[in-house]
């Protein structure tokens, strides 16, 4: 308040002195603070449809992972992804679990982290790989119960690169080719290719001009026996369904037995 | 200015650390929002969440202003 401001207000005695008369505006008040109660922890939005038994995860951009990537970069940021994996694992309206990726690699760690999660969820899941699958988005998409891809999709396998300064240039070397091992040894546990079938997709030279590795497409994919089969999102929700039928087609039979 | 090097473009050009503070996440029913703020009012940037229904309510999607009261 500016001084002398009560100057040129009389000061309401009256009205101060009679609280009978107060009486209506403070109920008011109250009313209003239990609108606003309701409004803040009353149900925000009216259900429109039934709720969904499948859920839909996205993997897109860059897998980030313990490096914050400059704001310019789409990013799936695992402290996000894990969370919710968990979230639809431990929920049970929830039946299955449909992962659509389309990345270009990232941290490796953070990528297999993710692939562990999805393959160890005890719910159905299917992959579906759309535009691109690239290098650590590889793992991710076998991870899944079943996996497809989108007949122009692709997915680029190359041997894992390190970025940046490296102190200790045998130690690195060793930890990278431990690091690959771990890559191509989820991919293989979780897919059908073998891990002579992975090596040579990884170092052969020829397919990516001056680089080693190499592009697979859609349906080249799927004869490597990387990915099950080609197929976009109705395919994808189908295949989904079957297995949510097929799972509680046998939880039935083991309840009789 | 024409660069010949073997380092990567973010260790010569270090991204402006002021950019990494500016979406902020917040928790909605049934997920996370990605927002940014804009002046006094926040945008919507991304939901984060596995629920399909909730990326078909208006009030989520990218662009909305967001008001974290209602």
């Amino acid at each position: 308040m500016r001084p002398f401001d009560n100057q040129y207000e009389p000061i309401d005695y009256q009205h101060q002195q009679n609280p009978e008369k107060q009486a209506p505006e403070k109920e008011k008040t109250e009313k209003d603070g239990i609108v606003d109660k309701i409004n803040q922890l009353g149900q925000t939005n009216i259900p429109q449809m039934e709720q969904s038994n499948i859920h839909v995860l996205t993997i897109i951009g860059q897998i980030e992972g313990h490096m914050q990537l400059p704001p310019q970069n789409k990013t799936t940021k695992y402290e996000h992804v894990i969370p919710q994996l968990v979230a639809a694992e431990q929920n049970p309206k929830i039946e299955g679990l449909l992962l659509i990726l389309n990345t270009v690699g990232g941290d490796v760690e953070a990528g297999l982290a993710l692939a562990e999660m999805i393959a160890s969820m005890s719910k159905p899941t299917v992959t579906l790989v759309l535009g691109g699958g690239h290098s650590i988005g590889v793992p991710i998409a076998v991870a899944g119960t079943h996996s497809f891809i989108a007949e122009s999709a692709t997915m680029t396998i190359h041997p894992i690169r390190l970025t940046g300064l490296v102190i200790g240039v045998p130690q690195s070397f060793e930890y990278l080719d431990k690091m690959q091992d771990r890559v191509i040894g989820f991919v293989t546990k979780n897919s059908n290719i073998t891990e002579e079938g992975f090596k040579d997709l990884m170092l052969s030279k020829g397919n990516l001009t001056r680089d080693i590795g190499t592009n697979v497409i859609g349906i080249d994919a799927v004869h490597e026996g990387i990915i099950n089969e080609v197929g976009g999102l109705g395919h994808a929700i189908k295949k989904l369904n079957e297995l949510i039928e097929e799972g509680k087609k046998n939880h039935q039979k083991d309840v009789i037995q | 200015m024409i660069l010949y090097t073997y380092q990567n473009l973010h260790h010569v050009f270090p991204p402006d650390q002021t950019e990494f503070q500016e979406p902020q996440v917040v928790d909605i029913p049934g997920g996370q929002l990605v927002v940014e703020q804009d002046g006094k009012e926040f945008r919507v940037v991304r939901l984060l969440s596995t629920d399909p229904n909730l990326f078909l309510d208006p009030k989520y999607a990218p662009g909305q202003s967001y008001n974290p009261q209602n």
